[in-house]
């Protein structure tokens, strides 16, 4: 059932290389390019996904602060009490 | 990415949800006269009972987290594309709801009576023979013991065929193989499950077994609903009646629309329209990681469904009315019309 390993794909052409792991750091410049990258990659969401949310908070807010309007006496319907 | 973590974080549900239903069924009773006070019984008496039950409870929602959020990948990087596997997964979405609810009815408190009334009275609205039909669900004339009796049978039987429709839908996938957020062919680049993916899963597991045991443990009853408290009453009807979180983006649908028909119909549709999403598929890319106009599309969907679980937990009041109505047009305008139309422009 399914695919496997060596009927997978046909490469030709293709040269890779790579480092043994025990010659290189598990985790290079985590910090020192980690958080500009973060800072990257929120710059090039953050405005698909922020308005949506903002809106979506507005309406929230507002749609609770009508209703609770609402629920308010109104005083022009006790203007002719005596 | 950690959103492909969902599907095996499923697998991990449905077995969590089977085990620690199986223990509260020995010692639940399904009969209107004891199912109430038997889960008090399980809650106070039996050991460790009352984490059992925690587990069950807080764990049906997880579940359905997770399948929202297997749904959210499959729509954003394109995996519908894979129609049977998408197909399947929308049948055990529907399963799943169906466990879900039937197996709120069960403990028999006030929610689970009238929740179990509204909902299953919504069939009276199938033409012709629409209230034989819900006779025949509940089993008498309302709401009363052979409804749970039926329905807690539903539910034990319901976690099953799950489990078997799971097994079809991963062997759907696997003539395939998984996705990816480049969205593209990856037959080149296949690694083995063990070590990559068997840790990968399990530390997804680590950290959505944490997320539930802290949720059960400091606040078991955060989305729980406090009339569930009371032993259901046919005599008192609760002043809001709600599902529990993860159906209120339907309920809100439902009530929007002022005509019964038309409200079971917009409920319906508002997950059978997942069914329709491959076919109007127009974009040359399969998913929406260089495509930010859709992106934009895909987060308002998300904020449209936040808004309508609100409005579904709120009174049919003004401005919630007019609110729910604009939410339920959006949302099926995204699906219908505005994504694909978001495909052919960015094109």
């Amino acid at each position: 059932m399914g695919r496997h390993f060596g009927d997978l794909a046909k490469i030709r052409h293709v040269i890779t290389y790579s480092i043994s792991p025990f010659e290189q750091r598990a985790f290079p410049n985590y910090f020192s390019k980690g958080i500009p990258n973060v800072w990257r990659r929120f710059k090039s969401s953050v405005f698909k996904v922020a308005p949506p949310m903002i809106l979506m908070y507005l309406t929230y807010t507002w749609g609770n602060h009508v209703h609770e309007q609402g629920k308010r006496k109104n005083p022009a319907d006790y203007e002719k009490d005596q | 990415s950690g959103v492909w973590n969902f599907g095996s974080l499923l697998g991990l549900c449905l077995i969590t949800q089977i085990l620690t239903g199986v223990f509260l069924g020995m010692d639940y009773t399904s009969d209107i006269s004891t199912g109430f006070s038997s889960v008090t019984h399980i809650w106070r008496d039996v050991n460790y009972g009352w984490l059992i039950r925690n587990l069950h409870g807080n764990g049906a929602s997880f579940f359905i987290i997770c399948i929202y959020m297997d749904i959210g990948r499959g729509l954003y990087y394109g995996s519908y594309l894979y129609k049977e596997t998408w197909n399947i997964g929308v049948v055990l979405l529907l399963l799943v709801m169906m466990t879900a609810f039937v197996g709120y009815v069960v403990p028999w408190g006030q929610m689970s009576f009238w929740g179990g009334t509204v909902i299953t009275n919504l069939l009276s609205g199938v033409p012709y023979m629409g209230d034989t039909l819900v006779q025949w669900i509940w089993g008498g004339f309302s709401v009363d013991n052979g409804t749970l009796t039926r329905f807690f049978g539903f539910h034990f039987l319901l976690a099953f065929v799950i489990g078997g429709g799971t097994v079809v839908h991963l062997l759907f996938l696997h003539e395939t193989g998984s996705n990816n957020p480049g969205g593209v062919n990856s037959d080149g680049d296949k690694i083995s499950f063990h070590p990559y993916f068997s840790y990968k899963d399990l530390l997804g597991f680590v950290i959505m077994l944490l997320g539930l045991t802290s949720l059960g443990v400091f606040s078991p009853n955060l989305v729980g609903d406090p009339e569930n408290f009371t032993p259901g009453n046919p005599l008192v009807t609760p002043p809001h009646i709600q599902p529990e979180w993860y159906f209120l983006f339907g309920y809100g649908i439902l009530r929007s629309i002022p005509n019964k028909v038309g409200g079971v119909l917009g409920l319906l549709f508002s997950i059978l329209v997942l069914m329709v999403v491959p076919i109007l598929h127009t974009s040359k890319q399969r998913g929406l990681t260089f495509r930010p106009v859709t992106q934009f599309l895909f987060w308002t969907l998300v904020g449209d469904m936040i808004i309508l679980t609100w409005i579904g937990g709120m009174p049919v009041e003004h401005p919630y009315i007019i609110i729910g109505q604009i939410g339920s047009v959006l949302y099926f305008g995204l699906f219908l019309v505005l994504v694909p139309l978001g495909g052919w422009v960015e094109n």
